[in-house]
């Protein structure tokens, strides 16, 4: 049912709940009697999707029906002496421009326009059943009002709307919501929880803090920017994903064969950048097409949207560049043309791989690295590897490009991440040698196929691939509040702002370097934070 | 050549004089030194489609063979150093008949440790857009190498293609047109393996 509060002029609409409610515990234990019903609710898990959140003596419940206790579970396990206190329910509106919910108590807002006497006031609040619940500390003539008897519901919009009707004598009156309120940072992506490289809360082990400074990050740029395109070069990515698609580069040019990406490992498929080789074992990264998904939904799997993980960078776009198939080698001039083309539509190039050295390949980097972004270069972040070997792969060792290594959750090297003097920065990912969990991200979302075979997110992925992608979002977030950056100037902040961590054996020198951190490990939000200053 | 993994000599004709140990070898690549083993033991072959039948036949009897998915390509595998010497010589008795259109064998990249394919593929980037077209014409008369592709982003760099390109001819081909005054960079279009 449509509702508005507010004046005719600008009201603001309203969507009645039918799956939520708020119930008001009265008495002197109310507030105890709530606390003890929103326990006995959650540890019952008494319906499927349903949720309990209290604010003192309320209860917020949302489950199917919640607005109709008959056919509400939730309502139903409610234990009778807990029934019993309930002194009121009143129903829950959805506001329809930001979709948060707003549970009306009896409680209105009121302030009355400068010159109106305190008479006149009188007079409006009685006409309505009305009466001054307490005047607002701070602002003459703004009161907290509320009916005179309570009946049964709530009828405080319609109140309050009767209120604003008296425009001569109101500013405004609005019903005074318990609002749901959304953090800015976090997102309300079901698997955030379990993305500890984004926002490591502790638990099992893990050490708070020990992540890449994600939430706080956003509340700088939520999810970056749009315009801004990472590509992920690798073996594909799975373009049918639930939490990539929309995420998506779509070529701006609608004749353009290339809609989505390209395919530089298969000829017969050349505009075509999804995974298509597998074999058994379906999990194996050597033998399968599984690698570039998990990659991209680390950079940029789609956030806010209610499903699965969030990419660091989940407002911006990816660009799928196929380059592998399979267990079949890659010919260097496929593998230079893939970073060519990329180039062409990027600005962050993504590479979780590391080959024997070539010329072609070099001088593709080059090219991109001086001639990207209108000639600004884009930025070329390379996995260090997962030899455990004190020498960066190629491509992540020449001096245009960005080599990532890996740490873990405790925020020491990740015992397989390679270093050297040619490593920039660590990034928080898997440490399985040591017991330390992987990195939930997207998987390939065909049946049976992917690193978890049951499911199309995987919560073991993991390595320099994984902690390069994640540096590659970090950049992306930097570029979006900053994109006039040369990759220079960007690679310059992004080392400035990185975290110094384990200096007890980091070793870092007077530039603040470390062989095995290179400039530490990146922290997203103060990366914005210098790029602003 | 003593070396059960060694080539047969016609394969290592013109490399000899680089080649530092058994299976050792340096090659210049695009002005850089590079220093690779040859796993001889192991062989990437392309055959006529007309000999697919005898070659594939022929190379299954003394030896492990798979087809690269989606490559036209096979690789051999001898199963140690007397089959390895019997498998080049009959790759090199297929060759001479022009049975192959080549047959290479496999290098472990001495830096990164990766295994790579030798094709009969080379890219050559010219310095200028004009030195290229009597450039192709000059490396097709004096090292038989005929063009392939432009590059789809590089209008001055080529792919090139070796004729029956046995052994290392490919490496020796590249280095030498790595050299030529006309030529920026030159280097054996290998297929790589990847460490991810």
């Amino acid at each position: 049912m449509a509702r508005f509060y507010g004046r005719r002029r600008e009201r603001i609409a309203l969507e009645l709940s039918r799956d939520d409610v708020l119930l008001r515990f009265g008495g002197e234990a109310g507030r105890a009697a709530a606390r003890k019903a929103a326990a006995g609710l959650s540890a019952k898990a008494a319906a499927p999707g349903a949720a309990v959140r209290q604010f003192g003596r309320y209860l917020l419940l949302h489950d199917a029906g919640a607005a109709e206790a008959p056919v509400s579970a939730a309502m139903n396990a409610l234990p009778k002496a807990l029934g019993r206190q309930v002194a009121r329910t009143y129903p829950v509106y959805v506001e329809q421009s930001s979709g948060l919910r707003l549970a009306a108590g009896h409680e209105i807002t009121v302030r009355f326009r400068p010159r109106v006497t305190a008479a006149r006031r009188s007079r409006l609040l009685s006409g309505l059943d009305l009466a001054v619940l307490r005047e607002n500390p701070f602002v003459p003539g703004q009161a907290v009002v509320a009916p005179t008897a309570l009946r049964s519901g709530s009828r405080a919009v319609d109140l309050a709307n009767a209120l604003a009707e008296a425009d001569d004598l109101v500013e405004f009156a609005a019903p005074n919501f318990l609002a749901e309120y959304r953090k800015y940072g976090a997102t309300d992506d079901p698997l955030l929880s379990r993305q500890w490289h984004l926002d490591n809360a502790g638990g099992d082990g893990a050490k708070a803090g020990e992540d890449v400074r994600a939430i706080a990050a956003w509340e700088i740029t939520p999810g970056g920017d749009p315009s801004i395109v990472i590509a992920i070069i690798d073996d594909g990515v799975d373009t049918r994903h639930p939490d990539l698609k929309a995420n998506l580069w779509r070529n701006p040019d609608g004749d353009a064969p290339d809609r989505l990406g390209r395919n530089f490992a298969d000829d017969e498929h050349p505009y075509d950048p999804n995974p298509r080789f597998f074999q058994p074992p379906y999990d194996d990264t050597d033998g399968n097409d599984i690698h570039g998904t998990p990659c991209a939904g680390v950079a940029a799997a789609a956030g806010r949207n209610k499903k699965g993980v969030a990419g660091i960078a989940y407002r911006c776009r990816i660009l799928p560049v196929k380059i592998f198939a399979g267990p079949s080698l890659a010919p260097n001039d496929r593998i230079a043309d893939a970073i060519r083309y990329a180039g062409r539509h990027a600005s962050i190039l993504s590479c979780s791989w590391g080959i024997a050295r070539n010329p072609d390949v070099e001088a593709a980097i080059e090219e991109v690295v001086t001639g990207g972004r209108g000639g600004r270069g884009c930025l070329v972040f390379c996995a260090a590897g997962n030899e455990q070997r004190g020498r960066i792969s190629f491509p992540a060792a020449l001096p245009n490009t960005l080599a990532v290594g890996a740490s873990n959750d405790q925020g020491v090297k990740a015992l397989y991440s390679n270093w050297g003097p040619e490593l920039d920065f660590v990034a928080p990912s898997s440490d399985e040698d040591r017991g330390r969990p992987g990195i939930t991200t997207t998987d390939v979302s065909r049946k049976n196929r992917g690193y978890n075979l049951k499911g199309a997110y995987a919560t073991d992925f993991g390595g320099t691939s994984s902690a390069t992608p994640l540096a590659a979002g970090v950049a992306a977030l930097l570029l979006s509040v900053k994109p006039g950056l040369s990759w220079r100037q960007a690679r310059q902040i992004l080392r400035e702002s990185a975290d110094k961590i384990d200096r007890a054996h980091g070793h870092y020198d007077e530039r603040g370097f470390s062989t095995r951190y290179g400039y530490g490990r990146l922290n997203a939000q103060a990366a914005l934070l210098r790029a602003g200053n | 050549m003593s070396a059960p993994t060694e080539l047969p000599a016609g394969a290592m004709r013109r490399i000899r004089w680089r080649r530092t140990g058994s299976t050792a070898i340096r090659y210049r690549q695009a002005g850089r030194r590079v220093r690779a083993e040859v796993l001889a033991q192991r062989a990437a072959v392309r055959w006529r489609p007309e000999c697919a039948v005898a070659v594939e036949a022929g190379l299954r009897a003394g030896a492990r063979v798979r087809r690269l998915p989606g490559r036209d390509l096979a690789l051999v595998e001898a199963a140690g150093g007397p089959a390895a010497a019997a498998l080049w010589r009959r790759l090199e008795e297929w060759n001479a008949r022009g049975c192959l259109r080549f047959a290479t064998p496999l290098l472990r990249d001495s830096d990164s440790g990766q295994d790579q394919i030798l094709t009969d593929e080379i890219t050559v980037r010219f310095r200028t857009e004009a030195a290229t077209a009597a450039g192709l014409e000059r490396l097709g008369r004096e090292f038989g190498l005929r063009a392939v592709r432009r590059n789809e982003f590089v209008e001055r760099q080529w792919l090139l293609r070796l004729e029956q390109a046995f052994g290392l001819a490919t490496l020796e081909a590249a280095e030498a047109v790595d050299s030529l005054p006309e030529v920026e960079f030159a280097a054996a279009n290998l297929l790589t393996e990847a460490e991810r």
